[in-house]
């Protein structure tokens, strides 16, 4: 049987050109797992109509929303919502990753209140540093790389079964690891690890999860 | 020592530390603003909510830092 994975990626501006390069290893993990019905909502395709007319026909799966968001809403392509009050009830039964800001403040409980069976996503601002001279390119965006790591290693930890609390758990040690490498720079103390350290840090203080720590994809 | 007395000493230890980072350091928000480390140290050194969120975003990075790994 398979497991349905909804993944959402806006490409309508610089910030989203980095989330989009964040999410493309697990992409291609997804799609070599032939146990994995993936659903990639990329580009212009990152819009209501298509996460609400994807998540009507199954009843449960994996949802990695990739977006702005505040703590009400996470929008899709061109900032337009995506997931909000108004159709929460898609979630029910699922569990969902999503990185954008602020969004686990209230649409996270919201979430849970209406069924889903947990929430991750962070209480506060997501934040990343990134080189200048490569923000056309974030792929080869060194300072981007220790973000893209965690961002990853929290949707594998769940992707390949772990609980969503021990994925949040693992995922906050790989934070701790990081800032450790990074926030320790005493060869780089005027290049951008300490601020690296910085961002890590802020991030591992904001991700959390609602809802059931035991569910499972 | 009371809390508003805790946090202006860790807010001096956070000036100090920030002020060794690369001023021009980028950092992205997700949303629409960014900011430099330069308007990290200003945000700090007012005061406001981001300002304090960082102070405590850096003092944990310092208790990660010094954690004792567990046998």
């Amino acid at each position: 049987m398979t497991k349905e994975f909804l993944i959402t990626r806006p490409l309508h501006d610089e910030k989203m050109f980095y989330l989009y390069s964040f999410s493309k290893a697990i992409i291609q993990i997804a799609k070599e797992n032939k146990k994995i019905l993936l659903i990639n909502l990329e580009g212009e395709r990152a819009n209501r109509k298509e996460l609400e007319s994807a998540l009507n026909k199954h009843d449960k799966g994996l949802v990695y929303l990739n977006g702005h968001g505040d703590e009400r809403t996470v929008f899709g392509h061109n900032d337009m919502p995506i997931l909000d009050k108004d159709n929460i009830k898609i979630t029910k039964n699922r569990i969902l990753y999503a990185l954008a800001c602020s969004s686990l403040v209230e649409l996270g409980q919201l979430a849970v209140e209406n069924g889903a069976q947990a929430y991750i996503g962070y209480r506060d601002e997501f934040m990343w540093v990134v080189d200048p001279s490569k923000s056309a390119a974030p792929d080869k965006d060194r300072n981007a790389a220790p973000f893209r790591k965690v961002c990853h290693a929290l949707i594998s930890f769940l992707v390949n079964g772990e609980q969503v609390g021990t994925a949040v758990e693992k995922t906050k040690m790989e934070y701790k690891k990081l800032i450790k490498s990074y926030g320790t720079s005493e060869d780089d103390p005027f290049g951008d690890a300490p601020a690296i350290g910085l961002a890590l840090s802020w991030d591992l203080l904001c991700l959390d999860a609602e809802g059931d720590k035991k569910a499972v994809f | 020592m009371n809390k508003e007395d805790v946090y202006e000493e860790q807010k001096k230890l956070v000036l100090a530390r920030l002020n060794t980072i690369n001023p021009e350091s980028k950092i992205m928000l997700g949303t629409d603003k960014n900011v430099s480390v330069r308007d990290i140290i200003t945000h700090v050194e007012q005061g406001d909510d981001f300002g304090r969120k960082i102070v405590r975003a850096q003092i944990n990075m310092l208790k990660v830092l010094t954690e004792v790994p567990a046998e």
